[in-house]
């Protein structure tokens, strides 16, 4: 809370020096950040797989991106490159040239891919990445991108706002949410979809955000993700392939107004509104009310919602399995509870379309089972059936979690992987599906006709 | 309304060619205009945030000396399932009844309950004095046959005076699926709820709906498994008999009490490719999904994956879901207290026994609508207790899991501007837990009282929990 404080008031007293600046900005100063920034800019085109309408389907997309590294590295959206199949980047010289996925992180909607550069024989540029926690209010930046697929286009506006907070209940179009651990650059420099992955870049040429989002009903206001998070989800990326997060299953919330209803000092402490089931946080006996005061004698605070990334973020940065002192306050009383994190791990699991049986199912994560209310994580999600098919016919519904097939368990993905091939193979003319729908058993029986095998649509 | 008007004229012209000599429509009128009523009925209708009163005029009937009414519960009624699934609340509440007599003299009636079978609604009127009513009673007539003349008397429109107009239809087909019905041709829909007589002029029923067995009898939850049914269209009217309308009156569907037997299974049709597939030589049945703890289903042995096939005595040829509410029905129309017999068949490791197992049906849960509620005043707020339907919904612990449902907010009221949402299970107010809206409207009434700045409500919505702190403006 401190810093954030520290922050705002500095933000007063830089803003009426900027007013002089904004005077002695000049063309010049945009040609300079144009020139350090737009040659390492990439049009990005992959194709991406969907699995939601009942099958694997492969849409092409385009977004934007920018080279950072001199070995090809590019980063972009999470929702532009990370479920890609195939990549094709147009470089700013108009050289096309593939790229492969390196990893993605959808809670920050960042991805990494990598340029095929074994065909390409013009020099690469690279952009510098800058420092978004300088940022002020006001400050002029240039978006850089493919809005509506037009290559290299550059807008121009300013900062917004430096710390816009949204719910981290919002979703990636691949139905991840996303948006829980870090708060947006708002800027009005025109961003369109298209921009998806590109630079927001300052006046010394530096990249301080990552163009990610706009609102479709309104004008100027886009949204960037601010560079110094997308800098450490890079570096895990790199390292991992992902990002490692530490996870207890809290949920916060800002405690704005109600310090005296919970008996706090103002800007101490953190509110827990809910505690995940059977997460850490539950296993240590955090409550709901409870609010922490402390982490390792650290002071938290969130008075306002947008502290809360930056404490979901405090918990992520520690490593998997570390014993977590806190100090929390319970009613009138000052408690102690230690809680060791485990990691957060994948939002949603492996895909697999199940096309013979005409749907798609995605292994359970914890996440998952946290977030649909099952019990465990036992099964396959069913993530979309296809209109007509055995399984739309024999009534199978998505979100409905698989447990057996022929009643013969399948608790893991593997198992229902192996027998789904089994019996695709033979291949059965029926087959039944004992699955849970909200905590209750259902039996689906699947009558496969196989003159429709191979006429399906494609 | 026009359409209606009009079919009514034309049946009033083709009367006397028809079929005028089975009736004595002079006497019958003259009966009938003592215990006909015609009811104004003030409904609030509200959706989440919004709400709008209409007004209904239709026609009821006295039935008791004390003056118990019945009406066509249909117009008036709420039981939109995908609303109260999504736990909005979409509430059709009659505010206020007035009753009118054929000789002019208006009293006040306070609404009672619709029966979910029949639609029947029933008030009661609230007279100063110990007033006595006439009314009417059914008598059984089981004799009916397809050709046989039956008459009513509709109500006109209000412009239109006197009231009442003579109509006739005939009986069209006996039907025995889904339940036994009379159906008949000759009226219309907006004439359900008159009272229907035979060529003897005795009042054999009312004038009602035939409902789709995917509708009819369904709690929320239920209906959801069956949403992907398409309404039927031609309307199946004919006659809910004496039998069934004397043991409604007898026993009205009370508002916050029911008789509705309840087994406490979950429950899926047997179809017949599942029975083959299991190697079953049977027509139908119903596969227990879910055994709900401690129901009467529990106490009786029945397990999941048992396949319930004969029901006292009767095969149960359930091979649709669309057909699981025949099933559904009998056992709710069995009454609470009620015993009853199954015949089941449990697959154990490829051997399939033959059980018979008795059980003794519990009061059925009450559904959203019918669950107490209230209305604070300050806070704008409507809330209701919980029911079995939140619970089978969210998959809560009905053990541990304790709160009101917030049924509506107000716009532009102290909740909503604090951030208060219909569908909010509110677990404590202020420092005080809450079980039950006695609970919740005890707390809100000292609020009202103690008048503090500001009130933090916990609450669990979708499947998390938060504190909603709500700033008061007090007078």
């Amino acid at each position: 809370m401190k810093k954030v404080l520290i922050s705002l008031i500095g933000l007063v007293i830089i803003w009426s020096a900027a007013r002089s600046s904004i005077l002695a900005t000049s063309q010049a100063d945009v040609y300079y950040a144009r020139d350090r920034v737009l040659p390492a800019l990439v049009h990005i085109q992959p194709v991406v797989t969907d699995f939601r309408t009942g099958r694997e389907m492969k849409q092409s997309v385009v977004g934007s991106g920018v080279i950072f590294h001199d070995s090809g590295y590019v980063v972009t959206n999470y929702h532009v490159a990370g479920k890609a199949e195939r990549i094709i980047c147009t470089l700013f010289d108009k050289e096309q040239v593939k790229a492969e996925l390196i990893g993605g992180d959808p809670l920050t909607d960042i991805a990494i891919i990598k340029l095929d550069l074994s065909e390409y024989h013009g020099s690469l540029a690279m952009a510098e990445l800058g420092d978004s926690d300088s940022l002020q209010v006001g400050q002029f930046v240039l978006a850089m991108g493919s809005p509506l697929a037009l290559s290299r286009s550059v807008s121009c506006g300013v900062v917004s706002t430096t710390d816009r907070y949204f719910s981290d209940e919002a979703r990636l179009p691949s139905g991840e949410k996303t948006g829980r651990y870090n708060t947006w650059i708002q800027t009005d420099a025109a961003i369109n979809p298209g921009n998806s992955g590109g630079p927001l870049v300052n006046l010394e040429g530096r990249v301080v955000g990552i163009n990610s989002r706009a609102t479709i009903f309104a004008n100027n206001i886009g949204f960037a993700i601010p560079i110094n998070i997308v800098k450490q989800v890079i570096e895990q990326i790199l390292d991992h392939g992902k990002v490692i997060r530490s996870w207890i299953g809290v949920q916060a919330q800002a405690m704005q107004d109600m310090e005296g209803w919970f008996g706090t000092d103002r800007d101490r402490g953190v509110l827990v509104a809910s505690v995940d089931p059977r997460s850490p946080a539950e296993a240590a006996g955090l409550q709901a009310g409870d609010v922490i005061l402390k982490i390792n004698r650290r002071d938290v605070s969130a008075r306002f919602e947008e502290q809360l990334p930056y404490f979901y973020k405090l918990i992520a940065d520690y490593a998997v399995g570390t014993h977590l002192d806190l100090e929390v306050q319970r009613g009138e009383n000052v408690i102690y509870i230690e809680v060791i994190t485990r990691e957060l791990g994948d939002l949603m699991g492996q895909d697999l379309a199940c096309d013979e049986w005409g749907f798609t199912v995605k292994a359970i994560t914890k996440q998952m089972a946290v977030e649909n209310q099952l019990e465990d994580t036992l099964g396959v999600f069913v993530s979309g059936v296809k209109r007509v098919g055995p399984a739309a016919e024999g009534g199978l519904r998505r979100g409905d979690v698989i447990r057996e097939i022929n009643e013969i368990p399948t608790p893991l993905y593997d198992d229902f992987y192996g027998k789904y091939n089994e019996l695709i193979a033979v291949p059965a003319d029926k087959v039944l599906l004992t699955v849970k729908r909200f905590g209750n058993v259902k039996y689906v029986l699947l009558k496969i006709k196989k003159e429709t095998d191979h006429s399906g649509e494609r | 309304m026009k359409k209606a008007f009009l079919s009514i004229v034309v049946a009033l012209i083709i009367t006397p060619i028809l079929a005028a000599q089975h009736f004595d429509f002079a006497k019958m009128l003259k009966k009938a205009n003592d215990y006909t009523v015609v009811l104004n009925i003030t409904v609030a209708v509200s959706f989440g945030m919004e709400s709008t009163d209409f007004k209904y005029r239709g026609i009821g009937t006295v039935v008791s000396e004390d003056g118990l009414i019945i009406f066509d519960g249909s117009t008036i009624e709420n039981d939109d399932p995908f609303s109260q699934m999504a736990g909005l609340s979409v509430d059709a509440v009659p505010k206020s009844i007035e009753v009118r007599t054929m000789d002019g003299k208006t009293y006040s009636a306070e609404f009672i309950g619709i029966d979910r079978f029949t639609r029947l609604g029933f008030c009661q009127m609230q007279a100063n004095t110990k007033n006595k009513f006439k009314f009417l009673s059914f008598k059984s007539q089981k004799s009916l046959k397809v050709g046989d003349w039956t008459a009513i008397f509709a109500l006109l429109p209000d412009f239109v005076k006197p009231s009442l107009a003579a109509d006739i239809g005939m009986v069209s087909a006996i039907v025995s699926e889904p339940e036994r019905f009379v159906l008949m041709v000759g009226y219309n829909d907006l004439e359900i709820g008159s009272v229907l007589y035979d060529s003897t002029g005795e009042a054999i029923g009312i004038l009602g709906r035939l409902q789709n067995p995917a509708n009819a009898g369904l709690s929320p939850a239920q209906m959801m498994e069956s949403f992907s049914q398409v309404e039927d269209f031609m309307p199946l009217l004919g006659l809910i008999d004496a039998g069934k309308i004397n043991r409604l009156i007898e026993n009205p569907p009370t508002k916050g009490k029911v008789d509705r037997g309840w087994l406490g299974i979950y429950l899926q049709a047997l179809t017949t490719d599942i029975a083959e597939f299991w190697g079953l030589k049977l027509n139908g049945g119903i596969i227990i999904n879910e055994v709900v703890k401690d129901s009467p289903a529990d106490s009786a042995g029945l397990e999941t994956g048992d396949i319930i096939i004969r029901l006292n005595g009767g095969n149960i040829l359930v091979d649709r879901e669309e057909n699981l509410a025949l099933f559904q029905r009998e056992i709710s129309e069995s009454g609470a207290e009620t015993q009853v017999e199954f015949t089941i068949l449990r697959r154990t490791d490829g051997r399939v026994d033959t059980l018979d197992i008795r059980a003794t049906l519990a009061r059925s849960p009450l559904t959203p609508s019918e669950a107490p509620d209230y209305n604070d005043d300050n806070f704008d707020i409507k809330i209701r207790d919980m029911v079995f339907a939140d619970y089978n919904i969210y998959n809560l612990d009905r053990q541990s899991f304790k709160g009101v449902v917030v049924k509506e907010v107000e716009s532009g009221s102290w909740a909503e501007v604090g951030g208060m949402q219909p569908g909010d299970i509110i677990q404590s107010i202020g420092s005080r837990k809450v079980t039950s809206v006695d609970e919740a409207r005890t707390q809100l009434e000292k609020i009202g009282t103690d008048k503090p700045r500001e009130v933090v409500f916990f609450v669990w919505r979708e499947n998390k929990t938060l504190f909603i702190n709500i700033k008061t403006h007090w007078q």
